[in-house]
């Protein structure tokens, strides 16, 4: 299963996530993200596609600010990010900006959802990303 | 007992001590609470002795357990040459507890309590996504969140004078500068001002079921079992979390950038003094504000729930404010360092502890099934803990073990079958709010007594419950 919840979290939601790429990286954390606020569809939905732009000068930034940004266009757009569509990842090393992630991603608005719990924030608490022999591993703990 | 390989010695009841190399950590708790602390509340409290600038000791409450970088449950300070943790405090900024009092008995209360647990859901939105009845703009929210609950009061009318001064620091926490909140933060806090939020938070309807100390009780206008009070958790919503997201990872950057030892990254501290503490404890006062704005927003629909539901005034039903107290927050105070005697200016940090100083109520909430506390705050206190004491009852079960383990649904049934009306956004939710994912919270309470840092005046029992 490329995430699973960590046990020992106790009063919020972690997640360890493992993916073969970056960008299966990145959807994988949209895949959680949308099984801990959304229950489960009222009826089918035409999704509202959102392109999302971050930038960071190291990978582990880069994550924290995308997952950020999902919280944030969650409570101020009403809308829960539910898969992602495309991801572009530029990584220029040599820069002071040395990763710019470019995603496309489908939303479902809170009127057409049950919702789970809610995600307030990302905590930096056993907050890591790791570059492994088959890919990449991320643990991130989710604020409820 | 040995931790970590420190010793935990008992020193008095329901006290132990620990002394790390830089400072003694003190554990107020029952032996079987201490017993119920997972792991990581030892070692968190251990790393929180050992990081840079604090003052004095750390002081670990019967309801702790693990957090991010430091426990939940966790009290320290640091001088004005100390450091502040925004991770310490934590991501709901003045997260906390109010009750308001009726003179209404849960006999005179049946008739509509199914009705008023559906009103109070329709006007006060929970879960996730709900905007509140307020709509401000801008300038109205950095008004708000500079000034707090007197703002609201005197200059949109959303409340009673005297609600003023039955809430810590009188509604308003200072220094609060709209000019160290980002814009993003601005946004979030828009959207969410007057809403419960999800998670633990909740609305209660709860009655009287014991009252330990009926004199102290009178004085708050409890006085006999089965009057009903209603009980808010919440806080400052995503304009909190927001602020402290922002201030986390520039702090974590600047304390790497200066060689600041890290002993957990969300336990990043800086000089108090320092410009970005500074601009730190700037945006956390305007977040503390908010979420004193937002308990007051709410009470102010509680009000109007009553007289639309009950009819008449909400004052023929009292309604009044006992006590509103944070439970996550850092504030300056005046303390006896414990382990000097010499009074001095100190920055004191509650994560998941109340202030309970000397004749002020504190309120301990329990879970859903098993109820709530209304207690008073003692001298001891300011001798042990830097005036703080336990904040609920904190969580056993994590949230995913508690919903493998409980039926949400099946709860709401059981709960409705015990006189317990729930309306809650999410069952899933529920389930993981459940009384089994926390410990007795009656044990919490006799810990905090036995040690002094707070005696109980009345228990409550929940009859109505509003849920995110």
């Amino acid at each position: 299963m490329p995430y699973v919840f960590i046990k020992d979290v106790i009063a919020d939601i972690g997640v360890e996530i493992r993916a073969n790429s970056l960008n299966n990286l990145f959807s994988e954390i949209v895949r959680s993200f949308y099984s801990i606020l959304v229950q489960r569809l009222t009826a089918p939905v035409n999704p509202t596609p959102l392109r999302v732009k971050v930038k960071a000068v190291s990978l582990e930034e880069l994550i924290f600010k995308f997952v950020d940004e999902l919280i944030f266009i969650k409570d101020t757009k009403g809308l829960v990010s539910q898969s992602l569509v495309q991801c572009d990842i530029l990584v220029n090393k040599k820069a002071k900006v040395k990763y710019c992630l470019d995603a496309k991603l489908n939303f479902v608005g809170f009127e057409n959802i049950i919702a789970g719990v809610d995600i307030k924030a990302v905590s930096l608490h056993r907050f890591s990303v790791k570059q492994t022999q088959n890919g990449y591993k991320a643990v991130i703990v989710f604020d409820i | 007992m040995e931790v970590f390989g420190f010793k935990l010695i008992k020193q008095g009841q329901a006290e132990y001590v620990l002394t790390t190399k830089t400072r003694k950590i003190y554990f107020f708790a029952t032996e079987k609470l201490l017993s119920q602390m997972d792991q990581a509340v030892f070692h968190q409290a251990i790393n929180l002795a050992e990081s840079q600038g604090l003052v004095g000791p750390v002081c670990i409450m019967p309801d702790a357990h693990s957090g991010y970088g430091a426990p939940i449950g966790s009290v320290f300070a640091a001088d004005e040459s100390g450091f502040v943790f925004p991770g310490a405090i934590g991501f709901d900024i003045n997260c906390g507890m109010r009750l308001l009092v009726t003179n209404l008995t849960a006999k005179e209360l049946e008739p509509y309590i199914e009705k008023l647990v559906a009103k109070l859901y329709e006007m006060v939105p929970a879960g996730v996504g709900k905007k509140g009845f307020l709509s401000i703009n801008k300038n109205q929210l950095r008004s708000l969140t500079q000034s707090g609950v007197p703002f609201l009061v005197k200059e949109l009318g959303l409340g009673w004078a005297k609600d003023i001064e039955a809430i810590e620091e009188r509604g308003g926490v200072q220094p609060a500068d709209f000019e160290f909140v980002s814009d993003r933060a601005v946004a979030r806090g828009l959207a969410q001002l007057a809403t419960l939020g999800s998670g633990n938070h909740y609305l209660e309807i709860q009655k009287v079921e014991k009252l330990f100390d009926k004199q102290t009780a009178g004085k708050y206008s409890i006085f006999t079992k089965d009057q009903v009070v209603v009980m808010l958790h919440c806080g400052s919503r995503g304009f909190g979390h927001q602020i402290c997201s922002d201030y986390l990872i520039a702090f974590e950057k600047q304390a790497r950038q200066q060689k600041i030892k890290l002993t957990d990254r969300q336990l990043a501290g800086l000089p108090i003094m320092s410009q970005l503490g500074q601009a730190y404890l700037s945006a956390m006062g305007c977040a503390a504000n908010y979420a004193f704005v937002n308990r007051q927003a709410i009470t102010y629909q509680i009000r109007r729930c009553f007289e639309i539901v009950l009819g008449g005034k909400a004052q023929d039903y009292n309604l009044s404010l006992v006590y509103d107290v944070s439970h996550n927050i850092g504030k300056f105070e005046q303390h006896n360092l414990l382990d000097s005697g010499v009074e001095q200016r100190v920055f004191v940090q509650r994560k998941g502890a109340t202030r309970s100083f000397p004749n002020q109520p504190v309120i301990i909430g329990g879970s859903m099934e098993t109820g709530s506390y209304l207690l008073l705050g003692t001298s001891d206190s300011l001798k042990k803990s830097f005036g703080s004491t336990a904040h609920g009852a904190g969580r056993r079960l994590s949230r995913t073990q508690a919903k493998k383990q409980i039926d949400g649904r099946k709860l709401w049934q059981d709960l409705k079958q015990k006189g317990i009306y729930i309306k809650s956004a999410s069952f899933s939710g529920l389930a993981e709010e459940a009384g089994l994912a926390y410990k007795d919270v009656s044990e919490v309470v006799s810990a905090v007594s036995a040690a002094n840092l707070s005696r109980p005046i009345a228990y409550f029992k929940p009859i109505g419950n509003i849920k995110g």
